[in-house]
């Protein structure tokens, strides 16, 4: 079957006063009807900028997206007219974004802005697109949401705002969602039910689904699939099950390390990985991940390590085997 | 929460710096230097009999106590009673109704250079950041911002009353008299009236409109499809506007100093007109009325920006 979303070779580069950020740095994967994919790594490692590039909603300038293709629906979004991209935004796929704090109009009412997208790509009336907008918002749990769509965003609480955001993304059922840390400003219990909502809402309409987190149990629990990303670049990619039991890649290693798991026995202590991830303006020749890596061969300082297949599906960017070590 | 207690509110502050400003004034305006009975009478009268002088003061309520006078004084204003020019020997009431549609008048052309030039140009340059033509436009605003206004009057009735003969040089025919000419006397005053409202209108606007754009909820309205069009004027239009609105409201304030300058440049007969000869003259009623009045206008301008507020933003309206 052909994959829902291929992002083939993708570059995004932000041309800054301080020279040229290279964000995203190549990167490539598939995504298949009704799948989730988790996009990990640590902050500043162009996740977000990876997911805003399919949708070309990369500022410009300072931002471009200079290479690389996005199949989907067998289109490539980076070839197609605007008119076209508007029509796969907010439609196709849709985005929900990590600040819910501001990432709804404080001077529009929270039924105008989940109607719009309905009037604008299904063609509802208003009072149509009202009435769907009210029932948008009982469905992801909202009390009395009839009466809250006159309501403005600064009356929300944090879940309740991104709760919203869901039912903005859910209205035209996309064939994907791309959730960029949907959840990191929340505590940890509403993030837990909003994960869940998400989750059960994309199953029952069998859409597609890329979470954005640093969050390893977001991951572990939500996601068929992980896309592990360092400096601009994917470094690990594979099941959710193979990530985990089996981690290939150093960086992989660490990020595992360093977070605490139930499975994990409680005396055994946290490593962080040591030192910093690097300055997307001067990424060190070689692999980004060497100045840091415990496994460094010299190999390592001189040649990009490009994904190497593994087993079915898992693949890995590294010169060295870290299971002979 | 609802608009009318928020309204209700704002009016009674209002009401209260206005008496207070009133207290200020009637103290400020005794404390200027020189006798006015003398400045007043000094060309007609033999001033050093001095029975004359004294009658004259009582007459006028100048010989009582200041906090007297001051009680008289605001019984009599709030009846519409100014008093009478000590110079003219006209009721001021009457003088301020004659001059107040004149000044009038030039506001509201100012107002509207200031919006027909200054709004288009900021949401050009912000639209189009760092172009050349937001660079000249930049420019521009800057030239209009600090340009002294009695400066540009010059330069405009030298360039397009003596050179090329365009408009009169100066003088006002009242719109019932001749509604050609009255147009034609007042296209320059406005002008150099609103200018600088023009360039800052343009610069704040520039630069409001930028921030909101770069605002997370615009990257939102974008990833839901938008037209680029929809996105500036149904979601950043108007948080763009709220940060403006003082700006509007304040100039509208200012525009009384543009007109004490420019009436008197152009020789009209308005309101700062009558402000600049009543100082001059030492002219006291007069003068009270005028600083009253512009007291007034900035409050009223205030308490339209807080109104509007209210109306843009929904967050307003709930603070206490
Ligand atoms: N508008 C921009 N101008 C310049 N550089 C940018 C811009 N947006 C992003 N970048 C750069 O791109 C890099 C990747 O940013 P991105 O937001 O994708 O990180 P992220 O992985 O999503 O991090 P986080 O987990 O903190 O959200 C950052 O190092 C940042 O400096
Ligand atoms: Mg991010």
């Amino acid at each position: 079957m052909k994959p829902l979303l291929e992002v083939k070779n993708l570059h995004t580069h932000f041309l800054t006063d301080d020279g040229l950020v290279k964000a995203v740095g190549g990167i490539s994967y598939d995504l298949h009807e009704g799948e989730t994919l988790g996009l990990v790594g640590e902050s500043g490692c162009g996740k977000s900028v990876s997911a805003l590039s399919i949708l070309r909603l990369i500022p410009n300038p300072p931002g471009k997206v200079v290479e690389g293709e996005v199949f989907f629906e067998g289109r490539d979004l980076m070839k197609v007219s605007e008119d076209e991209i508007r029509e796969v935004r907010g439609n196709k796929i849709a985005m929900i974004f990590q600040e819910p704090m501001t990432s709804l109009n404080p001077v529009l009412t929270i039924g105008y802005q989940i109607a719009e997208p309905l009037t604008l790509h299904k063609g509802l009336s208003k009072e149509e697109s009202w009435k769907e907008a009210g029932e948008l918002l009982t469905k992801v749990q909202i009390p009395e949401a009839a009466a809250r769509l006159r309501a403005y965003p600064h009356l929300f609480s944090g879940g309740m705002r991104q709760r919203v955001m869901i039912a903005m993304g859910l209205g035209c059922n996309p064939k994907l969602i791309i959730a960029d840390e949907p959840t990191t400003a929340l505590d940890v219990t509403i993030q837990a039910q909003l994960l869940e909502l998400m989750k059960g809402l994309t199953r029952d309409f069998g859409t597609a689904l890329i979470i954005i987190t640093h969050n390893l149990g977001v991951v572990a629990r939500y996601a068929d699939r992980v896309n592990v990303m360092y400096a601009g670049r994917i470094v690990e990619k594979g099941s959710a099950k193979e990530i985990y039991g089996d981690p290939r890649h150093p960086y992989t290693i660490g990020l595992m390390a360093s977070v605490p798991r139930l499975d994990m026995d409680v005396k055994k202590k946290l490593i962080p990985i040591e030192g910093q991830p690097p300055d997307l303006l001067h990424i060190p020749a070689g692999c980004a991940f060497r100045p840091r890596c415990n496994y460094a061969v010299e190999k390592c300082q001189e040649v990009i390590p490009e994904l190497t297949t593994l087993a079915d599906k898992h693949e890995v960017a590294c010169w060295v085997d870290v299971r002979r070590n | 929460m609802g608009m009318r207690e928020y309204i209700t509110r704002r009016i009674i502050y209002a009401l209260i710096i206005l008496a207070l400003s009133t207290v200020l004034l009637f103290g400020m305006v005794r404390l200027l230097p020189g006798d006015p009975i003398r400045a007043a009478m000094q060309q007609n009268v033999d001033l050093t009999d001095e029975s004359i002088v004294q009658e004259v003061r009582a007459r006028y309520g100048l010989d009582k106590p200041v906090h007297i006078q001051f009680v008289l004084w605001l019984r009599d204003f709030v009846k519409g009673d100014w008093g009478t020019s000590l110079s003219s020997g006209e009721p001021v009431w009457d003088m301020f109704l004659r001059r107040l549609p004149v000044t009038l008048l030039l506001f509201v052309g100012a107002t509207f250079w200031a919006w027909v030039i200054g709004i288009p140009l900021g949401i050009f340059s912000a639209l189009n950041r760092n172009s050349y033509l937001d660079a000249s436009f930049t420019g521009i605003s800057i030239v209009g911002i600090s340009i002294p206004v009695f400066w540009e009057a010059i330069l405009l009735i030298y360039a397009l009353a003596v050179i090329i003969k365009i408009f009169p040089p100066s003088g006002y025919v009242p719109f019932f008299t001749s509604p050609w000419q009255n147009f034609m006397c007042i296209v320059l005053p406005t002008f150099v009236m609103g200018t600088q409202s023009a360039g800052s209108f343009s610069r704040y606007i520039r630069s409001s409109l930028l921030e909101v754009l770069g605002q997370d909820y615009i990257r939102t309205a974008r990833a839901k499809g938008l037209r680029e069009k929809a996105v500036v004027w149904k979601h950043a239009a108007k948080p763009a506007l709220i940060p403006v609105v003082t700006v509007i409201g304040l100039s509208w304030g200012h525009l009384i100093a543009g007109s004490f300058i420019v009436e008197f440049m152009f020789a009209i007969p308005g309101l700062g007109r009558m402000g600049v000869d009543a100082v001059f003259a030492r002219d006291f009623p007069v003068l009270q009325a005028t600083l009253i009045l512009v007291v007034i206008n900035v409050l009223f301008a205030n308490l339209l920006v807080d109104i509007l507020y209210g109306y843009l933003d929904p967050r307003v309206r709930v603070q206490k």
